[in-house]
């Protein structure tokens, strides 16, 4: 009937087929317009908080009294604000200020995070009862008040206060990953390499992890939002960075101070800080409706 | 075959040393309970009795042959698989790999001990991480188990083994999901084989792969054991299928091996009435003969269990009499090097002198 | 179903009658062909299987028998004419009535088929309440009665007990019943023992003929296996590829194939003997929707193939003595069936050696 094996010969093509939920969905992901016009808008701010401060036409931490509340114009062009200080100039810092401080307190959150959501929901057991019993309790404070009194204990500073937030979001985390984790764990491939020999951190660093990213980058797309309306609302009170080093909570709680001399300032800041947001959870939406969609065949 | 330069370079500890013909895979007393002991409760200290799906199995497998573990579902033969390379819990019972006792070896020791017995997964299409190219997957068996190799041996012993499996070296590039199901499947026995092993562990290999294609496997498989001398454990549920692939049958029930010997024997004459069973319900693809065939069926299960001490397969037995409801039956010996767990064969009644039932 | 000859002397309209079924999916812009130009015919009281492994596109045939592409993103064209009224046009509420009370269906995942949240009495009875109207204490006992018929013990007791309380055969048991309920004149299987143990798989078949025959419903049998096939097929229609590449009465099919796909999966066959090492294959693998080779579909793991002939332009069908066959060369070429001789393990010798 046919050859001895009746293998096809080497240059036989084999067939594509469907794509697998975690590989390519940054392909699909990039099909999507939502998700490409907000990793547009986020490559622009990103941008403007490297590049901007540098091309500040003023200097954003001192000004002049005379010039205090002045309507946009006469070389500062998005007004003054109430010590006579540019407020573009000062944007410009702050948005640097902002976003990295957000970055900080998101990467503090999933450095703790991670490991331990990987640890508890690999190995499960007494370890993961255990540390769930912690993660939960530390999840039933109100996020504000424990980064307050976080930084309360730390002493009020920019640094501090984005350690609060990195600590009080880790739990999230915790969850999220652990529950992929678990998830993974049975996966068929997973099984297939502990028994082939591989080692535990194999395991989780090799097999796990890469393929639970997908929600972890929603995840975390989701709690720079979040890190950053914390920020804001921190430096609002005044527990965060400190003057006059502008963030953008810190201008807008200033700015807050004069909303009936001066509206504009207020409305600008927090349309900056409300389209940043939007853009970071309309880009996670957007990765994460792309996972576990299947091309079809 | 194995150059003599690279096995030298191996050798950790625990190698099995492989005679011809020897025993070289040995489980005895072999019990895996799900769910018992203390795994459960407040802070994990409440113990529960599990589920025992695997009773006191011994088998033997002898360097180059192929024995196949056949059941329906309930018998226990994955988990015995399984429990092989720890993804089941072994309650009691002891495995043997050459002079290497692995129920004794834990942690690291265990881990380099699999390194002469790998696994081949039934399903195809999740077996393989699907976020690593072929050449890695291929690659990762190396990296663990044979650590001092260079990059450039590493290689090529991955190149060499993708091609002795019938793929082209430039699958290595590709991700799993561009391939079909005979193709991964290929590609996991590639994997597999990359150490070495002197087992290989297979897990229904074809059951979820085109009729047309289960040939292709099983014909590679078996050129795969002429050329390396590698033995095979595999499990199967389709007792006509194996009798293509193996030396030897074990055929298991709840639990239990209830009958194993030589394969063309066991199928010629069957000893044990669930062999029996499981044949007479294997649809021959032939009409004629097919209709022609007496319709006997077994029972279903009865979801009130016996209680024991009695053999398992009573309710269902159209054999069954007194003493199979009072007694669990132990392996007798019905032929040269064959077993049958049943009454019909205890001292006494002797079917040896009986032999095969003259064929039709 | 006792095998029996195909009749000619037929009345005009076979029950069901399919002409030119076409299904392809469409998805964002892309249409991919899944079943091409299938015609086929069951007479009433018949039972027709058809065979086919993945990708031949015998499982979404019966879906559109069905009507279960309805308002998924499958477009159906040609007919489906049961009883003389075509299934494709019928509307929604019309279709209903057809499926349930004249067609019944019996799939492969007993556990995803039966509601969970219903006694399995319940799920039998509501077919009989809907399709025969009757009342409901009426539409129970004959549900009781039904699951007692499918071999069900304590019928009347297990009627009151939910589906995850049965084992896989005795779900498959309790979705005969549901189909049978009102003895259509259709029961259209797909693949309904694939999953089963092959023990209880010969049960359920020998069940399934066995109520076929008290009721005198006609069997659409969707199955891989040819054992399957063997043990309850009057007809048979092999699919390749989404096309029908053959069809015969059971035992000419098997005795003397025309198409060298059929020859090639009987001899693949694992019930048959062959030689440890050199199992009979098909070279290459199946293709799959989309990827169909121009020419025979088939051509490209063919032995039998040839330039020109077999690569260029679909190829029809054509009739034989007993069926029809797809193939271009099917008259010259003499293909083997499977040996008449009973392989040993088929043999029966009483276990005990007395």
């Amino acid at each position: 009937m046919s050859q001895a094996t009746g293998l096809p010969g080497p240059t036989a093509m084999p067939p594509p087929r469907r794509a697998s939920p975690s590989r390519g969905f940054l392909r699909r992901a990039v099909t999507q317009p939502r998700v490409v016009a907000s990793a547009a808008a986020l490559l622009v701010l990103v941008l403007v908080a490297v590049v901007g401060p540098h091309v500040a036409p003023h200097d954003p931490l001192s000004g002049e009294l005379s010039r205090a509340f002045q309507p946009p114009g006469d070389g500062y062009l998005l007004g003054g604000d109430d010590l006579g200080r540019d407020i573009l100039s000062r944007l410009l810092l702050a948005t640097r200020i902002s976003l990295l401080a957000a970055f900080q307190a998101v990467l503090i959150a999933f450095a703790v995070g991670v490991p331990v959501g990987l640890l508890s929901g690999y190995f499960g057991g007494l370890l993961d009862s255990v540390l769930m019993k912690f993660n939960d309790a530390a999840m039933s404070f109100p996020a504000l008040i424990l980064a307050i009194v976080i930084v309360g204990i730390l002493g009020p500073s920019l640094t501090n206060a984005m350690v609060a937030i990195g600590a009080v979001y880790a739990p999230r985390v915790v969850r999220v990953v652990r529950g992929s984790t678990l998830a993974a764990r049975e996966e068929l491939y997973v099984k297939s390499a502990q028994a082939m020999g591989c080692a535990h951190s194999r395991v989780i660093l090799r097999h796990i992890l890469p393929n639970i990213l997908s929600p972890l980058i929603v995840q975390a797309s989701i709690m720079m939002g979040l890190a950053i309306l914390a920020e804001a609302s921190l430096s609002f009170l005044g527990l965060g960075v400190k003057p006059p080093t502008p963030s953008w909570g810190q201008m807008l709680g200033r700015s807050f101070q004069y909303l009936y001399r001066d509206p504009f300032s207020v409305v600008l800041v927090g349309a900056v800080i409300s389209v940043t947001v939007l853009c970071f959870n309309v880009f996670g939406d957007g990765i994460r409706d792309s996972v576990g969609r299947e091309v079809p065949k | 075959m194995a150059s003599p330069k690279r096995r030298a370079e191996t050798a950790p500890a625990h190698r099995p040393s492989a005679d011809a013909g020897t025993d070289l895979l040995v489980i005895e007393g072999l019990d895996v309970v799900y769910g018992g002991g203390g795994g459960g409760g407040v802070f994990g200290l409440s113990p529960r009795t599990g589920f025992r799906a695997v009773a006191g199995v011994d088998l033997a497998l002898r360097r180059g042959e192929s024995v196949a573990i056949v059941g329906e579902s309930g018998s226990g033969k994955t988990s015995l698989l399984q429990a092989l390379v720890g993804l089941a819990p072994v309650a009691a019972g002891r495995v043997r790999l050459g002079d290497v006792e692995l129920t004794r070896l834990r942690g690291r020791d265990v881990r380099r001990a699999r390194r002469d017995m790998q696994f081949v997964f039934q399903d195809p299409y999740s077996s393989l991480d699907p976020s690593m190219r072929i050449g890695q997957l291929l690659d990762e068996p190396l990296r663990v188990h044979l650590r001092s190799w260079s990059r450039a041996q590493r290689e090529e012993r991955v190149r060499e083994v993708i091609e002795s499996v019938g793929l082209a070296t430039s699958v290595l590039g590709r991700y799993p999901n561009e391939f079909s199901g005979g193709q991964r499947q290929r590609i996991a026995i590639a994997r597999a084989l990359t150490v070495e092993p002197k087992v290989l562990l297979l897990d229904e290999p074809v059951s979820a792969l085109d009729g047309s294609t289960q040939g292709q496997v099983l014909n590679l498989l078996h050129d795969i054991q002429q050329r390396t001398g590698v033995a095979y454990l595999m499990v199967a549920h389709d007792l006509p299928l194996v009798r293509l692939f193996a030396d030897r049958i074990a055929v298991m029930y709840q639990g239990r091996v209830v009958e194993s010997g030589p394969a063309a024997a066991l199928m010629a004459a069957p000893r044990h009435p669930y062999t029996r069973s499981l044949l007479d319900a294997s649809p021959l693809p032939n009409p004629t003969v097919q209709r022609a065939r007496p319709r006997v069926t077994l029972p279903d299960e009865t979801s009130d269990a016996p209680t024991p001490p009695c053999c398992a397969f009573a309710p269902r037995c159209p054999e069954r009499f007194d003493r199979c409801d009072a007694e669990a039956p132990a392996a007798y010996p019905v032929g040269p090097d064959r077993l049958a767990r049943c009454f019909l064969h205890a001292e006494g009644t002797d079917a040896l002198e009986a032999s095969d039932a003259p064929h039709a | 179903m006792t095998p029996s000859p195909a009749e000619n002397a037929q009345p005009d309209l076979p029950l069901l009658r399919t002409e030119s079924l076409s299904v392809s999916f469409v998805n964002r812009g892309t249409r991919t062909a899944v079943v091409s130009d299938v015609s086929f015919d069951v007479a009433a009281g018949e039972c027709l299987a058809i065979v086919g492994e993945s990708g031949s596109g015998k499982s979404v045939t019966a879906k559109a028998i069905l009507g279960l592409l309805r308002g998924t993103n499958a477009d159906v064209s040609g007919r489906i004419l049961f009883a003389g009224r075509d299934l494709l046009r019928l509307s929604g509420r019309a279709l209903d009535r057809v499926r349930g009370a004249e067609i019944g269906a019996v799939f492969q995942e007993p556990m995803t088929s039966l509601n969970p949240s219903f006694t399995v009495g319940n799920q039998v009875a509501e077919s009989a309440r809907r399709h025969l109207g009757m009342g409901r204490r009426e539409a129970w006992d004959r549900a009781v009665e039904m699951l007692d018929r499918v071999g069900i013990a304590n019928a009347r007791q297990r009627a009151k007990a939910y589906p995850h309380e049965f084992s896989g055969g005795m779900r498959q048991r309790v979705m005969l019943a549901a189909a049978l309920v009102t003895e259509p004149r259709l029961l259209v299987a797909d693949e309904p023992t694939t999953a089963l143990d092959v023990t209880i798989q010969a049960r359920v078949l020998n069940l399934t003929r066995q109520l076929c025959d008290e009721m005198g419903s006609a069997a659409l049998f969707i199955t891989h296996d040819l054992g399957v096939v063997a043990d309850i097929a009057d007809r048979v229609h092999v699919m390749y590829a989404g096309e029908m590449v053959e069809s015969a009465t059971v035992y000419d099919l098997f005795e003397s194939p025309r198409h060298p796909y059929t020859a090639g999966l009987l001899s693949c066959s694992p019930g048959l003997d062959a030689e440890r090492g050199h199992l009979p294959v098909i070279r290459g693998s199946v293709p799959q929707p989309g990827e169909w080779p121009d020419g025979c579909r088939f051509h490209p793991r063919c032995p039998h193939a040839v330039e020109v002939v077999c690569t260029e332009g679909p190829v029809a069908i054509e009739a034989t003595a007993t069926g029809s066959v797809r193939c271009r060369r099917h008259a010259e070429l003499r293909l083997d069936g499977v040996q008449s001789e009973v392989p040993v393990w088929a043999v029966r010798t009483p276990a005990g050696g007395h």
